[in-house]
């Protein structure tokens, strides 16, 4: 097996959101993330495939928030019912200062056309909202979709722009 | 640029960065997630609330020897 790092990319301004556009050629793609915004509230960060916004997502995620644990699914929960990949909650203007929430997203086979597109990720934050825990969050989910995955782009939920200083890495897994 | 908020695009089979404006149809996306993250924030909030007063109201009624509700029960069995 090998790891060939793609590109590894830093926001020079305030963007609303990140895209990366993915190249073919390998098995899986790896994106490696830290990412801040600048909302003044608690935030959430999601991703959408080739810039595909239809309910064609679904997700789950258990999300651990200092000693307390607690498991939390997609928007009216359902298979297909989401328009976007929820990857966890988003440091921001409401947390510590140069604070990241940090992560890695996997995309499996993602330029396989008989498959749908599967994901797996895990993210952390600190969260001092209300009581300075870290918030992690490890979860699954799919785009209902056989094309092939072109990009894969972050977002702020709360209608905030990521900081600068956000970055993502991508990287290609390909068999021996 | 006309103020808009900025998307930046990476292309990683060319190595260029792109800095576009978000269309109309995209902003107004932006406002659709976040009134539904709202939503969901709200949503979850009155569920812990509602769940955390009949935990409240279970471990009263058992201090006070009385009877609990088929809610209030199902609070303390798995």
């Amino acid at each position: 097996m090998a790891f060939t790092a793609l590109g590894w990319t830093k926001l020079a301004s305030p963007a609303a959101s990140i895209s990366m556009n993915i190249p073919s050629g390998y098995e899986d793609i790896i994106v490696k993330f830290s990412l801040r915004g600048d909302s003044g509230s608690e935030d959430s960060l999601f991703v959408r495939i080739n810039g595909s916004s239809s309910t064609n997502y679904s997700w789950g995620i258990l999300q651990t928030d200092g000693s307390a644990q607690t498991a939390t699914g997609g928007e009216a929960s359902g298979l297909n019912t989401s328009t976007s990949l929820r990857v966890g909650y988003l440091a921001s203007s409401a947390t510590d200062a140069n604070n990241y929430t940090t992560g890695i997203l996997t995309s499996f086979a993602y330029s396989n056309s008989n498959f749908t597109k599967a994901f797996r990720w895990q993210s952390a934050y600190e969260n001092n909202v209300t009581s300075g825990n870290t918030k992690g969050v490890h979860g699954g989910g799919y785009w209902n979709s056989t094309s092939t995955i072109t990009s894969i782009s972050f977002h702020p939920t709360n209608g905030s722009n990521l900081v600068a200083g956000s970055t993502v890495a991508v990287y290609g897994y390909t068999k021996a | 640029m006309t103020g808009k908020p900025v998307k930046v695009v990476y292309d990683y089979q060319t190595n260029t960065e792109t800095i576009i404006e978000l269309t109309d149809a995209e902003i107004a996306q932006i406002e659709i997630d976040r009134a539904a993250f709202l939503a969901e924030q709200e949503e979850q909030a009155q569920a812990a609330a509602a769940l955390a007063a009949l935990k409240d109201s279970a471990k009263a009624k058992l201090i006070a020897g009385q009877p609990l509700t088929a809610e209030e029960a199902d609070t303390l069995v798995i």
